[in-house]
C-alpha cells in the first residue's frame, strides 16, 4: 500500500494542514512538500477547500445480509457507506438468521472484512430471534471473534421490563450496551405514521409519541436503577428529547441517536401514500424536528445514525399499508445532519465530527475509528467539499436499493474522498472499484 | 376532475356541479321508456373490490349501466393485502385491458391514491380503509339537499364511530365545504386524537347535540370494537349513543336520522327509528346511483381519460 | 390576409358579417309558423321541442305566433342532448346538463317537433332523435330550423328551413337571440375574406 499525502485540508478546528498517511497511520502533519517525498511513492490528493472529518461512524444500518440479499448485501452496504463518507458502521441483528449467535455475528464481521469498504461491528441481539422472551447468548456473541458490544432487537422493542432488566444487568460484565427500539407495543398496534392531524384526516392508523416516550422513561430508570448503560436508537419525538437531557442532568448512563430523516422530514410527507416515506419509529410534526435539531446542536442527542434500511422494490411498490417501514440513509446521511446543524455556510464542522464520528465510535467502542489526524493515528478519514451539492437520483446510488426519500432533492456538501485504515475506498466522489483488503 | 380520490380535493363548485348533475341524471331516467342512456357506450369501468360489499359495487354497476358503459367486475378476493398479486401488477393488467375507469374499493388507505401512479383511466375511490368514501358523502349531501332544502347554514351531527369511519371524513370535508356546521359526536376513545384543525365541532355527549341538528348521521358501531377497549359493551354503548325513540323527540320536527348502512339495530340505531318516516336510510340508497351516474359522468367525459 | 378589424360591421363588437337582422328573424320565424299549421293540417296533437340553447327560445316563439296566427295552442318544451352526443369523449370543460321539460302529454302518439337554430353536421339532431327515442314513441318527428349552413356528415334534412347560408367550413354561424343575448341577429365570422 503506497502513502497518501493529503494537500491543504482543512482540519477541524486545526486550520489548514497537510496530512502524510503511511502503513494506515497518520505519519505527518503540517506543511509536507511533495518535493520532500520524492522517492517515497505517495500519492497525492489535493484537498484544497475541502473539509477532512474523522470518518463517519454509523450506529444503526441495516445490511440485510444474511437474508435479504435482493435488497442489500453487506459488501453493496458499505460501498453506500463509503460513498456517504463512513469507514465503520455498526450492522442490526434483525437478518435472516437472526444474529442472535456467534455464528451469525461472525459471518457478518468476515463478510465485512471482505469487502473492505468499510468496518462491520454486528449488533447481537438481545433477545433470541428478536422475540422478546429470552436473551440471546449475549455472552458468547461478546466473546466471538465478531467481540459484540452493543445488543439491540431493534425493529422490536424490548418491551418486557423484566427482561430489560435482565439485559441491562447482564452486559455489565463486559461493560456492554443495551440499544433500544423505544416503542410500547400495545399502543402502535398496526401503527402506519405518526398520530395526529395528519394521520386523523389520511385515516392511517396512528404511531403515538407516546409510544416511544414512555418506553424511554421506563428504560432510564431502569438504567439507573442497575447502573447499566442504555443506547436509545432513533428516538423522533420532542419529549423523548426532555426525558433524555433531564436523565443525563442526573448522571444516568444514557446515550441517544438520532435519524437523518428524522432531522428533515414531517408527516406531512405520508400525504402523498407514497410508502417510501413509511418508517418506524415515522416521521414527526415540525415541532419534533426543530427540538431533535436543537438536542443534537446541544449533545443531549450524542449520536447521528442512518437507520439505513433497504427495501426491494416490491416492498414499496405498494398500498402504504403493505409496505416495510425503512429508508436509505448511508449517503444521505451527512449533507442532512450538516443542513440539521446549521446549513453549509453556518455549520460548527466539530460538531459534525463530534456527532457522526468520534462520539458514535465511543459508544461502539470501536477503538480505530473516531480519531482526529494526529501522527500515529489509524487512518480512517473523509474528505468534504462544503460548497458544493448535489442532486440524489436513486439510480446512482450505490445501495442495492432505491428508497431513498430524498430523490430530486438538492443536498448540501458532497463526500469527495473516504479512506479506511489508509487505503482510498472513494476518490473525486467515485467508488473506488479494485478495492481489496 | 379526472379521479375522484377524496371529498377534501373538491373544490365547492366541482362539489356543487356533481349534486347539481346528480339531480339532473334522477331526471333523466326516472319514469322513462327506456331508463338508460347512451352517454358512456363503448367505455369499459372496473370494479375492483378488494373487501365485500354488496351494496356499493351493485350501486356502480347500476349507474354504469345505466350510461351504457360495459362493466367488468374484477374479483379481487383477498382478505390480505400483502397476499396475492400486489396491486401494482392488478393496475398494470387492468391498464393493458383498457379500462377507463376503475372503481376500487380497498381496505387500505391511499390505494386508491396509488393507483393513479399506474393507470392512465379514472379512478373512483368506493371506500379505502379508514380513509374515505367521497360517493358516499355526495349521497348524503344529496340526500340532505333534498329533504332540507340545503346544507349552507344546517347542522348536521355525525354520531359513532367515527376513528373508524371514512363515511365520517368524507362527510366532515364535503358538508363543511358546503357551508353546513358539522359536530362530532361519540366518545373520546372513538373520536381522531387530533382534530383541532378539523373543521368541526366535538361532543362527548348525545343527548344534548340533538336539539338543534337539521340532520343526525348514525354511523355503524362493530361489535368487535368492544374488546379493543373502545368501549364497555354494547349495552352501555347503545344507552350513550344509540339513537332511539327518546332521543328522536329531541330533534327538531322538522330534522332527518340518516344512516350509511348497513344497520345494527338496536345498537346505534333502535328499529323503530330506523323505520320512522324521518329516517332517509333507503333514499340514501336510491340517490347512490344517480350521484354515481353523474360523477362517472364527469370523470369519463371530460376528455382527460380518452 | 386581410386584418380582422377591417372585417367588422360598424357597431358589431364581436365582429363578422351579419346575415340576418331582427326583421328578417321575425319574417321567416312568421313563415315557419304559416308553414307548420299548413303541413300538419292545423297542429292536431303537435309539440314543439327545443334543443338548447337557442332552440329552446326558438320553440316558444313558433309556439306563440301559432297560438296568434291560428289561436291554437301547440306546447313548446325542452329536449336536452348532452347525454346522446357522440364528441364527449372528445373533451372540454366540466358542464352540467341541461334540463329536459317535456310538455304534459308526453311525447308518445304525438307529432314533435324539434327546434334549432343552426343545421350544420346533423350530429345535433341526430343525439335529439337518439334522446327523444329513449323518451317515448313519437307518431312523427319534424325537424325546423333557423339557418342551414350546409356541410351534413348524416343523411339529415330539415321540414322547415327559414335561411340557406352557404358557409365556408372555417367560418361561424353565430345566431343571437333577445332571450340571451343583446338583439336578434345571426352573424357570419372567420373563414377568408369573401
Amino acid at each position: 500500500m503506497s502513502d497518501i499525502l493529503i494537500k491543504g485540508a482543512d482540519l477541524v478546528g486545526k486550520g489548514r494542514s497537510d496530512v502524510l498517511i503511511s502503513g494506515g497511520r497518520v505519519a505527518e502533519t503540517g506543511s509536507i512538500t511533495a518535493a520532500s517525498l520524492k522517492g517515497t511513492g505517495a500519492e497525492v490528493v489535493d484537498a484544497d477547500g475541502l473539509v477532512l472529518l474523522p470518518g463517519l461512524v454509523d450506529l444503526h444500518t441495516h445490511l440485510r445480509e444474511p437474508g435479504r440479499e435482493d435488497a442489500e448485501t453487506v459488501r453493496s452496504g458499505t460501498r453506500a457507506a463509503a460513498k456517504g463518507g463512513y469507514t465503520a458502521v455498526c450492522a442490526m441483528a434483525n437478518s435472516y438468521p437472526v444474529a442472535d449467535t456467534a455464528g451469525v455475528v461472525e459471518q457478518v464481521a468476515a463478510l465485512g472484512r471482505a469487502a473492505g469498504y468499510a468496518d462491520v461491528q454486528p449488533i447481537g441481539a438481545v433477545s433470541v430471534g428478536l422475540g422478546g422472551e429470552r436473551l440471546a447468548e449475549i455472552g458468547a456473541m461478546a466473546h466471538s471473534a465478531a467481540a459484540v458490544s452493543m445488543f439491540s432487537d431493534d425493529g422490536h422493542c424490548v418491551s418486557d421490563a423484566r427482561l430489560m432488566r435482565r439485559a441491562l444487568e447482564y452486559v455489565k460484565t463486559f461493560d456492554g450496551l443495551i440499544a433500544q427500539h423505544a416503542e410500547e407495543p400495545r399502543l402502535t398496534e398496526g401503527a402506519q405514521m405518526n398520530e395526529g392531524t395528519v394521520s386523523a384526516e389520511l385515516g392511517l392508523p396512528g404511531w403515538p409519541s407516546v409510544a416511544e416516550e414512555s418506553i424511554i422513561a421506563r428504560d432510564v430508570l431502569l438504567a439507573e436503577y442497575t447502573g447499566a448503560r442504555i443506547h436509545f436508537c432513533h428516538i423522533s419525538t420532542r419529549r423523548s428529547v426532555d426525558i433524555i437531557r433531564e436523565a443525563k442532568a442526573r448522571g444516568v448512563a444514557v446515550t441517544a441517536e438520532v435519524c437523518p430523516h428524522h432531522l428533515l422530514l414531517t408527516d406531512e410527507a405520508a400525504r402523498s401514500y407514497d410508502p417510501v416515506f413509511k418508517v418506524n419509529p415515522p416521521l414527526r410534526r415540525e415541532a419534533d424536528v426543530l427540538a431533535l435539531r436543537a438536542a443534537l446542536a446541544e449533545g443531549v442527542v450524542d449520536a447521528v445514525a442512518t437507520d439505513h434500511a433497504p427495501h426491494a422494490p416490491q416492498d414499496k411498490d405498494c398500498e402504504w399499508a403493505a409496505a416495510r417501514p425503512g429508508m436509505l440513509g448511508l449517503e444521505t446521511a451527512l449533507s442532512i445532519s450538516v443542513l440539521a446543524l446549521g446549513g453549509p455556510e453556518d455549520v460548527d464542522w466539530d460538531v459534525v465530527a463530534e456527532r457522526t464520528s468520534r462520539t458514535p465510535a465511543r459508544i461502539a467502542r470501536l477503538e480505530g475509528h473516531g480519531h482526529d489526524p494526529i501522527a500515529g493515528a489509524p487512518a480512517n478519514f473523509t474528505l468534504v467539499d462544503p460548497a458544493r451539492s448535489w442532486t440524489v437520483v436513486p439510480a446512482e446510488l450505490a445501495s442495492l436499493s432505491r428508497n431513498t426519500p430524498y430523490a430530486g432533492m438538492e443536498l448540501p456538501v458532497t463526500i469527495q474522498a473516504t479512506f479506511l485504515r489508509g487505503r482510498a475506498t472513494v476518490l473525486e466522489g467515485k467508488l473506488v472499484e479494485e478495492t481489496t483488503v | 376532475m379526472k379521479h375522484l380520490l377524496t371529498t377534501k380535493e373538491l373544490t365547492r363548485d366541482e362539489a356543487e356541479l356533481i349534486l347539481e348533475l346528480t339531480g339532473q341524471m334522477a331526471d333523466a331516467v326516472s319514469g322513462r321508456e327506456v331508463p338508460k342512456l347512451p352517454t358512456l357506450r363503448g367505455r369499459t369501468v372496473v370494479n375492483l373490490f378488494y373487501e365485500d360489499s354488496t351494496r356499493t359495487r351493485t350501486s356502480f354497476e347500476t349507474a354504469a349501466k345505466r350510461l351504457s358503459a360495459d362493466v367488468v367486475n374484477f374479483s379481487a378476493k383477498t382478505s390480505s393485502v400483502s397476499k396475492g398479486e400486489s396491486l401494482r401488477d392488478t393496475a398494470l393488467t387492468l391498464q393493458a385491458m383498457g379500462a377507463d375507469a376503475v372503481v376500487i374499493r380497498h381496505p387500505a388507505a391511499g390505494a386508491p391514491q396509488r393507483l393513479t401512479q399506474w393507470l392512465d383511466g379514472a379512478v373512483l375511490n368506493a371506500g379505502d380503509g379508514t380513509h374515505a368514501h367521497p360517493t358516499q358523502a355526495l349521497l348524503d349531501a344529496y340526500t340532505m339537499k333534498q329533504r332540507l332544502g340545503g346544507i349552507e347554514g344546517r347542522t348536521v351531527a355525525v354520531v359513532g364511530d367515527i376513528v373508524h369511519s371514512r363515511v365520517a371524513r368524507s362527510n366532515v370535508w364535503l358538508l363543511s365545504k358546503l357551508g353546513a356546521k358539522v359536530r362530532l359526536v361519540g366518545p373520546p376513545t372513538l373520536l381522531p386524537a387530533n382534530l383541532e384543525e378539523w373543521p368541526v365541532e366535538v361532543a362527548y355527549d348525545l343527548d344534548s347535540s340533538l336539539s338543534d341538528a337539521d340532520a343526525v348521521m348514525m354511523l355503524r358501531v362493530q361489535r368487535e370494537r368492544m374488546n379493543d377497549a373502545f368501549f364497555p359493551t354494547a349495552n352501555e354503548y347503545a344507552r350513550l349513543y344509540g339513537l332511539d325513540e327518546r332521543r328522536l323527540a329531541l330533534m327538531p320536527d322538522h330534522a332527518i336520522v340518516m344512516h350509511p348502512g348497513p344497520m345494527n339495530r338496536g345498537m346505534e340505531i333502535a328499529a323503530a327509528v330506523a323505520d320512522s318516516p324521518r329516517a332517509t336510510i333507503t333514499e340514501q340508497v336510491a340517490n347512490g346511483v344517480w350521484v354515481r351516474m353523474a360523477v362517472l359522468y364527469l370523470l369519463l367525459t371530460n376528455g382527460e381519460t380518452a | 390576409m386581410v386584418a380582422p378589424a377591417l372585417r367588422q360591421t360598424p357597431g358589431d363588437p364581436n365582429g363578422g358579417k351579419q346575415i340576418l337582422a331582427a326583421d328578417d328573424i321575425g319574417r321567416i320565424l312568421d313563415r315557419i309558423a304559416h308553414q307548420i299549421l299548413e303541413k300538419t293540417k292545423g297542429a292536431p296533437d303537435t309539440m314543439l321541442l327545443g334543443i338548447p340553447t337557442r332552440g329552446v327560445a326558438l320553440a316558444g316563439r313558433l309556439a306563440e305566433r301559432i297560438r296568434r296566427f291560428a289561436d291554437i295552442d301547440v306546447p313548446a318544451g325542452t329536449l336536452d342532448i348532452t347525454l346522446y352526443r357522440d364528441d364527449l369523449r372528445r373533451g372540454g370543460a366540466l358542464r352540467a346538463l341541461g334540463p329536459t321539460d317535456l310538455p304534459q302529454s308526453g311525447v308518445d302518439d304525438q307529432r314533435v317537433i324539434l327546434v334549432d337554430d343552426v343545421l350544420y353536421s346533423g350530429r345535433t339532431v341526430r343525439a335529439a332523435l337518439n334522446a327523444l327515442l329513449d323518451l317515448g314513441r313519437p307518431a312523427q318527428v319534424q325537424l325546423a330550423i333557423l339557418v342551414d349552413r350546409g356541410h351534413r356528415e348524416l343523411p339529415i334534412r330539415a321540414d322547415y328551413v327559414g335561411k340557406n347560408i352557404p358557409t365556408a367550413r372555417n367560418e361561424n354561424v353565430a345566431v343571437r337571440l333577445v332571450e340571451y343575448d343583446d338583439r336578434d341577429a345571426v352573424i357570419l365570422t372567420g373563414g377568408e375574406e369573401r
